[in-house]
C-alpha cells in the first residue's frame, strides 16, 4: 500500500483547494514527493538494502497479518467517503480505490523521508548521474504476473515521452535512458545530477492485466467494480506483503458527512476517511469509533498574484504576512483542529530547521510596511471556491484582519471549474486555497522556484532569486547537511519574500470502527496507507 | 419446659426482636423514600438547570438577532456596509454561521456569505420566540444542530423585510455533552414535537442525526401533556431494556423538554448500599441478639431442667441424686438448697428405714413368739407328761398326735414364711368354687362352734367353675373364715357364700365381728400387717399374693362394730370336660 493519492493519469491543474493530503487530480493529485536525499556518500552499493527492514510497508510477508487458520466469513471493510468534503467531485473515493490498488516505487516515512516500497532499495553513482533501483523481489501484479524491473521502465518511459507529465518533474527531464539490467535491477542515467528523483518515481506502477481487460496494480486490494455509489475491491492474494485481515473493500462517496455519518452509526461503514473539523468535536468519545487525526500535507494559504501590480511588491507581500493572526484563524475557522502556518515547509519534514523564526503577527509593522510600499490603498480581490466553506470563513476572517492595515479584499465565489481556469490562465489577484507543503521537498521546487522553460505548478508568477539559489542547492545537494542548509535558505527566503500568506496547517479527522485494530504505524496518516495490515479486533479486547 | 422456651422465645420477641424489626423496617423504607427523592430532585435540578442554560442560550443570541434586525433600518446602512456588518458578525460569533437581510420582496440585499446566500425565511413550520421566527432544529450536513431564524427588520414591525440567520445550536450538544449524573446518567433535549435534538451519550447521537422522534416516549408524553413547569418523573425501562430513572421539564419559553435519564441501578445505588448496610447491621445486632438470647435463656432454662431432672430422681426414690448448677444467682442457690433438702431426705429415710427395719423384726420376732411359743409350750409340757407316763399307751397315744399337731403348727409357720418370700407353685385346673367353699365351711365347721359361732353356707346354686390351683384357693378361703372367726365374738356368725356376675365367680366371706377401721383397710393384705395383737399377720398377704396368681382380686369392706366381709373374684369358666377337674371340683 503506498500513501500516493492518485492513479497517476493525470498529471496536470492548478492550485488545488482541496483539503487532504492527497493528489488525485491536481497539484496534489500530481504532488512531488522530496525523499530522504539520496546522498552519494550514502548511497554506496553496500547500503542499497538500507531501510528496507525499517520501511513502513516494506516488510516481508512474514511480519504482515498471520494467516488465517481456518476458513472464515469474509471480511468486507465499507469506506465512507464524505465527497462534501472534497470540493473537485473527481477526488475523494476514487482516490482512496486507487490508494489501495496501485502502489508505488517508494513511500515516506511520519517525517517525510523517502522509503522503498516497491524498491528494495537503490543505489547511486559517485557523480549521481546512474541511479540503480532494485525491484523488490517476490511482488506481483493483482493478475499474479510478477513485477519486474521491465515495468518500471515501461512505466517511466511513458511519463518521459509525454511532455505534459515530464514537465511536471523535476528531475524526469533529465533522465537521458532507463535501462532494465535485469528482471529486477533498473538503471536510470540523468544528465544532470537530480537528488529528487526518487520523488520523481512517486507513480503507481501498473499495467493490463493477463487479459487485457483491466489495469492492474500491485496493491493489496484490486479493483473488481467501479460505479458512481461504490467502488467494489477484493484482497489481492498475490499481495506480497502476505494474507490481509480484509478479505473486501468497500469504497462509497456519501453525499454529506452527516449521511456518511449516519451509515457509520448504522454499522454500513466501519472507516470515514474525512471528518470536518467541525463535527469531529461530536465524534469523539463514541466507544464503537476511534476518532484519529493526522497533520496533513496541505496547508491553507491565500496565494498572492505576483504577476499583479498589487502584489509584485515583495514588501506588500511582507505586510500581508504579517497582518494576518494565524493563530486566531486557526482557532475560528478550524475549531483549534490545525496547526499555524509560517511558511510552505510541512511543520514534520525532517529537514526543516526548528529554530527558525515563526512568522510574526505585527499589524502595525504590516501597516508601515504598506504605506512605505503604496501610496494608495491596496484594493484586490481573491478568489475563493465555492461550497467549502472553511476556505470561505478564512477568507471572512483575512478580509476583516487586512481590513486593520486599510486593505480592502474583495472575495468572489467561483465553481471549481471557473476557479481553477482563472488559476490556470493567472487572471486572479490571490486566491484562498490549499496546497502541498511536503512531504517531500520536490513539492517547494515545483511550487514556487521560479518558471522556467516548463512552468510547473508556479502559477503565481512568483520569482525570487534567493529560492532559486536554495531549491537549486538543496536539488545538487551532495549531502544531508548540505541539503538541510538549503532548506533552511528556502524558508528565511520565502519569509523574506513570500509568495502567498501561509495560514494554516489542515488537522484531517478520520472515524475508525473500532471492530478494526488500526497499526501503530499508522499514527499521524491516513490510516489508508496502512490498511494492509489492519486487523479485526479480537473479542474480550480493550475497545479503547 | 417446652413452654418455658416459648414464653422465653416470645418475650425475647416482644421485647427485642419485633421492635428491632420494626426499627429496621421503618429505617429502610425511610432511607429508600428519603433517597430517592433526594436523587430525583437533584436530576430534577439538572434538568432545569439545563433548560435554564439552553434557554439563556438561545433567548440571548435571538434577541441579539432580533436587536440587530431591528436597528439594521434605522442605522442607515449601505448594502456594502450591511455586508460588512454580517461578515465581522458571523466571524464573531460563531453561532450564526450565515446572516442575510431580506427586502420586503424576499430579495437578498446583504449577506455574510461570500456568494449567494443558503437560507431563507422559515415556512409554517417555524415557531415565534422573542419577536424571532425560529424554524425546527435539523442536523445540518456537517452533523451540527442548526435552526433558521429570522428577525423583522426596523423597529416599526414587518413589512420592511427579514434578517436570517443559520443559527448553529452547537452549544445545546455541548451543554449536554457536559452534563453527566453518576458515570452512566445523560441529558436529552426534547424539541415541542418530541424530536430527539440533543444527547448527552455519544452512543446515542446517531439517534440526533437520524431526527428520532421520542414523542411516543411516556416522560415526553406525560410533559407534553401537562401544564408547564411541572416536572415528569418515571421510570421505565431504557434502549437496552435496563431500568431507568427518568425526570423530564419544560424549558420555559421555548416549549423544549430536558430529559435526564440515568440507570435505577447507579442512581439509587448509594441508597442501596445504605439500605444494604442498614440491613447488615440490623441483622448483625438481631443475630447478636438471639444468640445472647440462646446464651442467656440457657442459663436461666438449664438450671430448671436441672432441678426438675433432681426432682423427678427424687420422686423415684434416688434420694442420692444431686443436681449441678454452676450459678450464683437465686438459681445457683435454689440448686444449693434443693441439693441440701435431697440430703436430708436421703437422711430421714434411711432412719424411716431403720425404724422400719426394727419394727419389722420386732413383728416378725413377736409373731414368731406368739405362733411358735405355743405349740413349743404344748411339747414341752407334753415332753414332761411322757416321761411320767410314758406307760400309759393311751397317752402315748395323745402324745403323739398331739407332737403332730404342734409340729404341723409350727410347719405351717415356717411355711407361711416361705412362701412370703417365695411365692409357692400353682397348677391350675378347673375347680367348683361352690364346693370348694362348702369343703372349708364343714372343715372350720368345728373351730367356729369351739369359738360359739356359727358358719352359714349360701352357695350359688348348681356348679360355679373357675380356674385355680384348690390347695391353694382352699387356703384362701380357710384364711378368710380362720380370720373370721378370730375376728368375731361368741354368738356371732360367719357366712361364706358364692356367686356368679358378669363371667366372673365370687366368694363372699362375712362376719359379724369388730370390724376393721377404713385407715387399715388399704394396707391389710400387706406382710407383716395384722389388726391382731399377735401373730406375723402373713395370712391375708399370703390371701392376696394366691389371689392374684389366680388372676382375681380380692376386696373387703367393713364397718366398725358391724362386721367385715371379703370378697374374691375369679374368671368363671365354663363347666370342663370331666378328668380336666381338680380335686375340689372332683
Amino acid at each position: 500500500m503506498d500513501d500516493h493519492r492518485g492513479s497517476g493519469e493525470h498529471e496536470v491543474g492548478v492550485g488545488q483547494p482541496h483539503r487532504e493530503q492527497g493528489d488525485s487530480l491536481l497539484p496534489g493529485r500530481a504532488r512531488a514527493r522530496a525523499a530522504t536525499r539520496p546522498w552519494p556518500r550514502r548511497l554506496t552499493p553496500r547500503l542499497v538494502l538500507a531501510g528496507t527492514l525499517s520501511a513502513f510497508g516494506c516488510t516481508g510477508p512474514s511480519s504482515g497479518p498471520a494467516p488465517a487458520a481456518a476458513p472464515r466469513e469474509p471480511i468486507t471493510l465499507t469506506i465512507g467517503v464524505p465527497q462534501s468534503r472534497q470540493i473537485d467531485p473527481n477526488h475523494g473515493a476514487p482516490v482512496v480505490a486507487n490508494n489501495l490498488a496501485f502502489e508505488r516505487l517508494t513511500t515516506s516515512d511520519a517525517e517525510g523521508r523517502t522509503q522503498p516500497r516497491l524498491l528494495e532499495g537503490w543505489s547511486v553513482s559517485g557523480d549521481g548521474l546512474t541511479w540503480r533501483l532494485f525491484v523488490r523481489p517476490g511482488v506481483k501484479f493483482q493478475d499474479g504476473t510478477p513485477l519486474t524491473a521491465h515495468d518500471v521502465k515501461r512505466t517511466f518511459d511513458e511519463v518521459i515521452a509525454d511532455p505534459n507529465s515530464r514537465n511536471l518533474r523535476v528531475c524526469l527531464p533529465n533522465v537521458a535512458s532507463i535501462v532494465a539490467a535485469s528482471d529486477r535491477e533498473a538503471v536510470f542515467t540523468l544528465t544532470r545530477r537530480c537528488s529528487y528523483l526518487l520523488d520523481d518515481l512517486d507513480r503507481a506502477i501498473s499495467r493490463s492485466s493477463a487479459d487485457g481487460a483491466s489495469t492492474v496494480g500491485t496493491g493489496a486490494f484490486a479493483i473488481t467494480s467501479s460505479s458512481d455509489e461504490e467502488v467494489r475491491l477484493e484482497a489481492n492474494r498475490h499481495y506480497h506483503a502476505g494474507p490481509l485481515a480484509i478479505d473486501r473493500v468497500v469504497v462509497r462517496p456519501f453525499d454529506t458527512l452527516r449521511t456518511a455519518w449516519a451509515g457509520m452509526m448504522r454499522g454500513q461503514v466501519d472507516f470515514l476517511w474525512e471528518v470536518g473539523p467541525e463535527s469531529a468535536e461530536f465524534l469523539s468519545d463514541r466507544a464503537a469509533v476511534e476518532v484519529r487525526s493526522f497533520l496533513g500535507f496541505y496547508a491553507y494559504a491565500l496565494m498572492l498574484n505576483s504577476a499583479r501590480p498589487p502584489f509584485a511588491s515583495p514588501e506588500v507581500r511582507r505586510a500581508f504576512d504579517m497582518a494576518v493572526n494565524r493563530a486566531a484563524i486557526v482557532q475560528q475557522a478550524l475549531r483549534g483542529r490545525g496547526v499555524a502556518a509560517d511558511g510552505p515547509v510541512w511543520p514534520n519534514y525532517w529537514a526543516r530547521d526548528p529554530r527558525a523564526p515563526a512568522a510574526a503577527f505585527d499589524p502595525a509593522e504590516a501597516s508601515a510596511l504598506l504605506r512605505a510600499a503604496r501610496r494608495g490603498p491596496v484594493e484586490f480581490t481573491c478568489l475563493v471556491p465555492a461550497n467549502f466553506s472553511i476556505l470561505e470563513r478564512m477568507a471572512l476572517l483575512v478580509q476583516q484582519q487586512l481590513s486593520e492595515i486599510n486593505v480592502r479584499m474583495r472575495l468572489e465565489l467561483l465553481p471549481l471549474d471557473a476557479f481553477n481556469r482563472r488559476i490556470l490562465s493567472g487572471q486572479f489577484d490571490a486566491a484562498m486555497i490549499s496546497i502541498l507543503g511536503g512531504p517531500y521537498a520536490t513539492i517547494f521546487h515545483r511550487f514556487w522556484h521560479s518558471a522556467g522553460e516548463t512552468k510547473r505548478w508556479n502559477f503565481w508568477g512568483y520569482r525570487n532569486a534567493r529560492v532559486d539559489e536554495a531549491l537549486d542547492s538543496a536539488l545538487e545537494a551532495a549531502s544531508e547537511r548540505e541539503f538541510r542548509e538549503a532548506i533552511r535558505r528556502f524558508e528565511v527566503a520565502v519569509r523574506d519574500d513570500p509568495p502567498a500568506v501561509f495560514l494554516a496547517w489542515n488537522q484531517t479527522v478520520q472515524a475508525v470502527s473500532r471492530r478494526y485494530v488500526v497499526p501503530a504505524e499508522g499514527a499521524g496518516r491516513d490510516a489508508v496507507y496502512v490498511l494492509n495490515r489492519w486487523q479485526l479486533r479480537q473479542p474480550g479486547s480493550a475497545a479503547r | 419446659m417446652r413452654t418455658l422456651r416459648v414464653r422465653f422465645a416470645a418475650m425475647l420477641a416482644t421485647a427485642a426482636v419485633v421492635p428491632l424489626l420494626t426499627y429496621g423496617a421503618v429505617s429502610v423504607y425511610s432511607l429508600r423514600e428519603g433517597t430517592r427523592r433526594t436523587v430525583t430532585d437533584g436530576n430534577l435540578n439538572v434538568a432545569r438547570q439545563v433548560g435554564e442554560q439552553i434557554r439563556r442560550y438561545i433567548s440571548t443570541n435571538l434577541q441579539i438577532l432580533h436587536s440587530l434586525a431591528a436597528d439594521l433600518d434605522s442605522a442607515g446602512l449601505s448594502p456594502d456596509q450591511q455586508d460588512r456588518i454580517f461578515k465581522n458578525y458571523v466571524l464573531r460569533f460563531p453561532e450564526f454561521r450565515e446572516l442575510t437581510a431580506f427586502d420586503a420582496g424576499g430579495r437578498p440585499v446583504a449577506t455574510s456569505r461570500i456568494g449567494a446566500p443558503a437560507v431563507a425565511v422559515p415556512g409554517e413550520d417555524a415557531t415565534e420566540l422573542y419577536g424571532v421566527r425560529m424554524s425546527p432544529v435539523f442536523v445540518d450536513n456537517d452533523l451540527l444542530p442548526t435552526a433558521i431564524v429570522a428577525a423583522p427588520i426596523g423597529r416599526a414591525g414587518r413589512g420592511a423585510g427579514w434578517l436570517v440567520g443559520e443559527f448553529s445550536i452547537e452549544e445545546l450538544w455541548r451543554l449536554t455533552d457536559r452534563i453527566r449524573v453518576g458515570a452512566s446518567g445523560y441529558a436529552m433535549v426534547i424539541s415541542p414535537r418530541g424530536g430527539l435534538l440533543a444527547h448527552g451519550n455519544p452512543e446515542e447521537r446517531p439517534r440526533v442525526a437520524r431526527g428520532e422522534s421520542l414523542a411516543s416516549d411516556p416522560v415526553v408524553a406525560a410533559l407534553r401533556s401537562a401544564a408547564p413547569g411541572a416536572p415528569q418523573v418515571l421510570e421505565r425501562p431504557g434502549r437496552s431494556g435496563e431500568p431507568m430513572l427518568v425526570v423530564g421539564v419544560r424549558v420555559p419559553d421555548l416549549d423544549w423538554m430536558v430529559l435526564v435519564e440515568q440507570p435505577t441501578r447507579e442512581a439509587f445505588a448509594t441508597a442501596r448500599r445504605h439500605e444494604r448496610d442498614l440491613i447488615a447491621a440490623i441483622s448483625l445486632a438481631l443475630l447478636v441478639m438471639l444468640l445472647a438470647g440462646l446464651v442467656w435463656g440457657r442459663s436461666l432454662i438449664q438450671p430448671i431442667r436441672e432441678l426438675i431432672r433432681g426432682t423427678e430422681a427424687i420422686a423415684d426414690g434416688r434420694l442420692d441424686e444431686r443436681v449441678r448448677i454452676r450459678s450464683k444467682s437465686e438459681l445457683g442457690r435454689l440448686g444449693d438448697a434443693f441439693n441440701t433438702m435431697a440430703g436430708r431426705l436421703g437422711e430421714l429415710q434411711e432412719d424411716v428405714r431403720k425404724q422400719e427395719r426394727h419394727a419389722m423384726f420386732g413383728r416378725v420376732a413377736a409373731g414368731l413368739v406368739h405362733d411358735l411359743s405355743h405349740p413349743f409350750k404344748n411339747v414341752q409340757n407334753n415332753c414332761r407328761l411322757i416321761v411320767k407316763m410314758h406307760d400309759d399307751a393311751e397317752y402315748r397315744e395323745l402324745f403323739r398326735r398331739t407332737i403332730d399337731r404342734e409340729f404341723a403348727q409350727i410347719k405351717r409357720v415356717f411355711e407361711d414364711l416361705r412362701n412370703i418370700a417365695r411365692p409357692m407353685p400353682m397348677e391350675h385346673f378347673p375347680l367348683d368354687l361352690n364346693r370348694l367353699a362348702g369343703d372349708v365351711a364343714e372343715s372350720m365347721r368345728a373351730n367356729a362352734e369351739a369359738a360359739g359361732l356359727t358358719i352359714v353356707m349360701e352357695p350359688e346354686p348348681g356348679a360355679l367353675y373357675v380356674e385355680g390351683d384348690v390347695f391353694a384357693l382352699s387356703r384362701v378361703c380357710r384364711n378368710l373364715v380362720m380370720n373370721a372367726i378370730e375376728a368375731t365374738a361368741p354368738t356371732g356368725r360367719v357366712t361364706i357364700g358364692t356367686a356368679a356376675a358378669d363371667g366372673r365367680a365370687m366368694l363372699r366371706v362375712a362376719d359379724t365381728g369388730c370390724g376393721i377401721p377404713a385407715g387399715r383397710i388399704e394396707t391389710m393384705f400387706d406382710d407383716f400387717n395384722t389388726t391382731k395383737r399377735q401373730g406375723l399377720g402373713l395370712g391375708l398377704a399370703i390371701t392376696k399374693k394366691i389371689v392374684d396368681q389366680s388372676g382375681g382380686t380380692i376386696s373387703a369392706t367393713s364397718e366398725v362394730g358391724s362386721g367385715t366381709t371379703f370378697v374374691v373374684s375369679l374368671a368363671q369358666i365354663p363347666a370342663p370336660a370331666d378328668g380336666l377337674r381338680g380335686e375340689a371340683g372332683g
